[in-house]
């Protein structure tokens, strides 16, 4: 059960909101980014608001959906469906 | 505080950078929902919600269709979770059930759905099922009305999104009737295949688009194979059929599947050790639309033993009629031949000894009676010959002839004997038994001109029936008397007629062709058996079987009497009935010379007639044995009715045994055999008289 983290591991979370189109979106191309250029160094959540609301404190999410990038950090936040490769690297890897 | 103020700066700087890019997330429409801050809960943005709203319907419509797959199906669709409670029940499982959905739904399968008897091994065999994948079972389920169907199911689990195993899904067959029709189809197959298992008849199939023939394990057995070692080809089929049968019976098979037509074949199947059995068999061949074999069924029936006695018969029925034949002949020859003896004899009695009269006359009497011979062995070849029965030791037989055989076989032929010590004693002539010694050993030497080994052997079998002895036996204990020569040997067809007079394959001149038929008479009349063993080219064996000398063995028939002279002249009156005029002419004239007072008479009849015209005393009745009309012993019953003291002397071409048998007269009558002589004739006459 065990999973060992990669090290220095990047730790995601999606805040999506069911299964409308931009959240769909998001999460592929999430997924698609991680296992492109991250493959196994990483860790990615996926949060859906319509089913859990209130986590959208934690994180003061105000529109979904959006990227948090919790670790390393510092963090950040991608808005949008992720189609723009480009700038989710950018803000992925910004120190 | 400096650094306080910087941290606020860099954390505007980014609100307001994620503001922007909110807000261009927004403009480009990637945004589905806003959280309101108060509540905490996702505002779905319009066209998020109208998407949202699209994809539902999408869904509903899709688990609608499914709904209807599952309502038209025509197998019953099953799904259970871990526990094997009912999940999901298509119409046709309930249907099939006997409940509705609702009904069913959350109850348990096992105790719902099946008989109590077979509950706990299902549910055992389900956790096998939850545990592995696909797999196919048949069992029997349990309506609400009590009714048991059984289904044949195909299951699969059922997964979560996770992959994690959640239940099972089955699809289920009504196989009720299929299974129902299959158990009647093989009822009636094992009913079959015992009745012609019973019967031993054995069973073939031939696939022809796959040349493969398959053979019940008892017609391997009618081809001497043991069970499952039969190679299922043409050719294996073929090789089994004698070498002799073979091409005819592969051309009746070949017509038959160029006309798809039924055929039957009798044959021999030849063995791997060489035994041969005679098969029935019977077939079908089935075409295919474009008029080739398709397929080839039939059967096959060892009939080897109603063979062997069909042939058995045939060869007894052929040798019986042969034997009545010659025996006719051989009848007629007798009456004849004792005219030309009897007229000779009073014809030599007037000539002078020395004249050439004399000579001519004697050279008549040596013909008729070397013809005499003959008739005397086609009678011994009909069985219907005298005689004289006696206990006899063959090798004693065997080693007084030693000499005369050896003289009889000449140098170039090597002579093994080997007799059996304390060989049994048999019943039967001594002469005639000699002669068939003499007949195989001479017919032996004949078949070696060019040298070879002969073998004279004896000893005591114990005969049972076996289905390759050429006739019927009667099991006992025998003598076994053999006589083998390594010379040319006989074909089968040879064999065959080889006992039957007149056949001879010696060049003419060189046989009578009675030889062998004598010798098949003398056995047969002795109870006993006469086989050939022989093979062309590798030498013949016949073997005489004769019964054991047992303790009810027939009365010794006393010496034949001595010939006593008839002296003095006789003054009796004689009634004389014989339908063949030569005899009877010769008959007179003996009975005329010795003195005798002679009434004579063609017939029964007229016999009859002059017995009552005439006015003195009759002493004695003098007749034929088989006449037309009234027979001999119909005359004498009907003169000895009016009066008894009467005397008679039979007289008969046949012999003793055989004239007595077939007219009924008791043994120790006086007879006379045809041909006599007049010596003979007239002392027979004077001891009827004398009785």
């Amino acid at each position: 059960m065990a999973r060992r983290r990669p090290q220095p591991g990047l730790v995601l979370r999606l805040y999506v909101a069911g299964h409308a189109p931009n959240s769909v979106r998001a999460i592929a191309n999430a997924r698609a980014i991680c296992s492109e250029h991250f493959a196994t160094r990483h860790s990615l959540e996926i949060v859906d608001l319509l089913e859990d609301p209130h986590r959208a404190l934690i994180d003061g999410i105000i529109v979904t959906p959006t990227l948090v990038k919790l670790s390393p950090p510092p963090v950040q936040r991608v808005i949008g469906n992720l189609s723009d490769t480009d700038q989710v690297l950018l803000a992925l890897a910004a120190p | 505080m400096k650094a306080n103020d910087a941290l606020r700066t860099q954390d505007l700087a980014r609100r307001l950078s994620e503001a922007q890019a909110t807000i261009q997330a927004l403009l480009s429409g990637q945004i589905d929902a806003v959280v309101d801050p108060q509540s905490s809960t996702p505002i779905l943005l319009s066209h998020a919600q109208a998407a949202l709203r699209e994809s539902e319907e999408r869904l509903r419509h899709e688990r609608d269709r499914a709904q209807r797959y599952l309502d038209t199906a025509t197998v019953m669709l099953v799904a259970l979770d871990l526990e094997g409670r009912i999940t999901l029940a298509n119409r046709f499982a309930c249907a099939v059930l006997g409940w509705n959905e609702a009904e069913l739904l959350g109850r348990d399968w096992f105790d719902t759905c099946l008989a109590p008897r077979m509950r706990e091994e299902v549910r055992a065999r389900f956790g096998d099922l939850v545990r592995g994948d696909v797999s196919i079972a048949e069992n029997v389920v349990l309506t609400r009305s009590g009714d048991e169907r059984r289904i044949e199911w195909r299951s699969t689990l059922n997964r979560d999104d996770r992959g994690q195993v959640i239940g099972s899904l089955s699809s289920g067959t009504d196989v009720t009737e299929r299974s129902r029709a299959a158990e009647a189809v093989q009822v009636a197959e094992e009913r079959m295949r015992f009745a012609l298992e019973a019967a031993g008849v054995g069973i073939w199939e031939m696939d022809f688009v796959t040349g493969v023939i398959t053979w019940s394990p008892i017609l391997e057995a009618q081809y001497g194979l043991a069970g499952g070692s039969f190679k299922g080809t043409f050719a294996s089929f073929s090789e089994g059929i004698h070498p002799d049968d073979r091409a005819a019976v592969v051309e009746t098979i070949e017509q038959a599947m160029r006309a798809g037509t039924d055929f039957s074949v009798l044959h021999r199947a030849l063995w791997p050790d060489g035994t041969v059995r005679w098969l029935s068999g019977s077939g079908r061949i089935l075409l295919g639309p474009l008029g080739t074999p398709v397929r080839g069924v039939g059967i096959s029936i060892d009939v080897t033993e109603r063979h062997t006695l069909e042939e058995q018969y045939r060869q007894a029925q052929k040798m019986e009629a042969i034997g009545r034949l010659a025996s006719g002949v051989a009848h007629d020859f007798n009456n004849l031949l004792t005219v030309i003896l009897g007229f000779a004899e009073f014809v030599t009695a007037d000539a002078l000894p020395s004249s050439q009269h004399a000579r001519d006359l004697a050279e008549i009497v040596k013909a008729a009676r070397s013809a005499s011979g003959l008739t005397r062995q086609l009678l011994a070849f009909s069985r219907q010959q005298v005689l004289h029965a006696e206990p006899v030791d063959v090798n004693a037989l065997i080693t007084e002839m030693a000499v005369m055989l050896g003289r009889l076989i000449g140098e170039h032929i090597e002579v093994n004997v080997i007799l059996a010590p304390q060989l049994s004693l048999v019943v039967a002539d001594r002469g005639q038994l000699e002669q068939v010694v003499m007949n195989l050993v001479v017919n032996a030497r004949d078949a070696m001109s060019d040298g070879g080994r002969l073998t004279i052997a004896t000893t005591d079998v114990t005969l049972q029936q076996r289905s390759t002895d050429p006739e019927v036996v009667v099991p006992g204990p025998y003598v076994r008397l053999s006589i083998a020569d390594t010379g040319t040997g006989m074909d089968k067809e040879t064999q065959r007629r080889l006992f039957e007079p007149f056949f001879t394959t010696k060049e003419a001149g060189k046989g009578t062709g009675l030889g062998l038929s004598t010798t098949y008479g003398i056995v047969k009349q002795s109870r006993g058996y006469i086989w050939v063993d022989s093979e062309p080219g590798r030498g013949t064996m016949f073997s005489v079987y004769l019964p054991h000398l047992s303790a009810d063995a027939i009365a010794l028939p006393s010496a034949p009497a001595a010939a006593t002279p008839v002296a003095g002249r006789a003054s009796e009156t004689v009634l004389l009935v014989e339908d063949e005029a030569g005899v009877r002419k010769l008959s007179r004239r003996i009975l005329d010379l010795a003195g005798y007072r002679v009434l004579e008479a063609a017939n029964g009849d007229e016999a009859d007639r002059l017995f009552a015209e005439h006015a003195g005393a009759i002493d004695l009745v003098v007749t034929d044995v088989v006449m037309p009309g009234c027979g001999g012993p119909e005359l004498v019953g009907r003169l000895q009715a009016r009066a008894p003291a009467l005397r008679v002397l039979y007289m008969s071409g046949y012999t003793e045994q055989s004239a007595a048998r077939q007219a009924g007269l008791d043994r120790g009558i006086p007879f006379i055999e045809k041909p006599f002589s007049s010596a003979d004739f007239m002392r027979s006459v004077r001891d009827a008289l004398d009785r």
